[in-house]
């Protein structure tokens, strides 16, 4: 199990190859999922992140999160260590439960962001009758 | 020996195509630390998100900055199913070593967005001092 608190890897599909414009690092940030009875929990480490620079967006089953974190170059001094640089945060996960949409709650507190996914009430039957030809 | 880094080609490929991870310390359980120095004082910037402050303690010998603490694990110890936990929860401690002595009761630390930044002012007597020159 990981225990560091740095960014952990995750599998990137083909549309992960996208390269950036910018040059800071673009960064899986560690993530902790669990479902509840009436809700799934997304829990992200995103460090030095502003809320205001958060996007959540939930579309076609697929949940993605993006954040920018803020730095602190600090003018007049020399970077003698650096363990870390100032990246940008993205993460996409693929939400199989249906979600009432109206009632995502989303917070950021010192550089965790908590989403709160709903599950709808009635959820519509999606099983779909294979008939024998 | 030359490193993989110092050629730009090499690295851009890795950027793509390798795991995207952020360096790290080889020890578990030490948030990354960036450390600026100048000629006043020194600041150290941690990464740690979604620690409590009053479960951080800091402590300043000579040139030693130490950060000890623990963070909880999310909330949903009761949850229903975990369906991914990569986040760490726990002890944590990193010591931090300075080119020269600051002064402890001059130290002051703030905590905001999960980042710690420590300010240390430089002790006076290891300061450099300017000579001037006199012609005569």
């Amino acid at each position: 199990m990981s225990e560091s608190f740095a960014p952990t890897a995750v599998p990137t599909g083909p549309a992960e190859h996208v390269e950036p414009s910018h040059d800071r690092p673009v960064l899986a940030p560690p993530t902790d999922i669990y479902e509840t009875e009436d809700a799934i929990i997304v829990v992200v480490d995103m460090p030095d992140v502003d809320e205001r620079s958060v996007v959540v967006n939930l579309e076609n089953d697929v949940l993605s999160i993006t954040g920018h974190a803020v730095g602190h170059a600090q003018t007049g001094y020399h970077l003698a260590t650096a363990e870390y640089t100032p990246a940008n945060y993205r993460r996409t996960f693929n939400v199989v439960a249906e979600i009432d949409k109206d009632s995502i709650t989303a917070k950021m507190k010192q550089g965790v962001l908590t989403i709160c996914l709903p599950k709808a009430g009635e959820a519509p039957p999606r099983r779909i009758a294979v008939q024998a030809g | 020996m030359q490193h993989w880094q110092d050629w730009p080609e090499l690295n851009r490929l890795f950027q793509q195509t390798a795991p995207r991870r952020q360096p790290t310390p080889a020890a578990q359980n030490q948030p990354p630390v960036n450390v600026w120095l100048g000629d006043d004082e020194a600041v150290v910037t941690v990464l740690l998100p979604g620690v409590d402050a009053k479960d951080l303690v800091l402590s300043v010998q000579a040139d030693t900055l130490r950060i000890e603490g623990h963070r909880e694990s999310a909330e949903g110890a009761q949850a229903a199913a975990w369906h991914r936990r990569e986040r760490s929860s726990g002890r944590f401690a990193r010591a931090v070593r300075l080119p020269y002595e600051a002064q402890p009761d001059k130290v002051q630390a703030t905590y905001n967005r999960g980042v710690l930044i420590v300010t240390l002012p430089r002790e006076e007597s290891t300061r450099t001092k300017r000579i001037a020159i006199q012609t005569g």
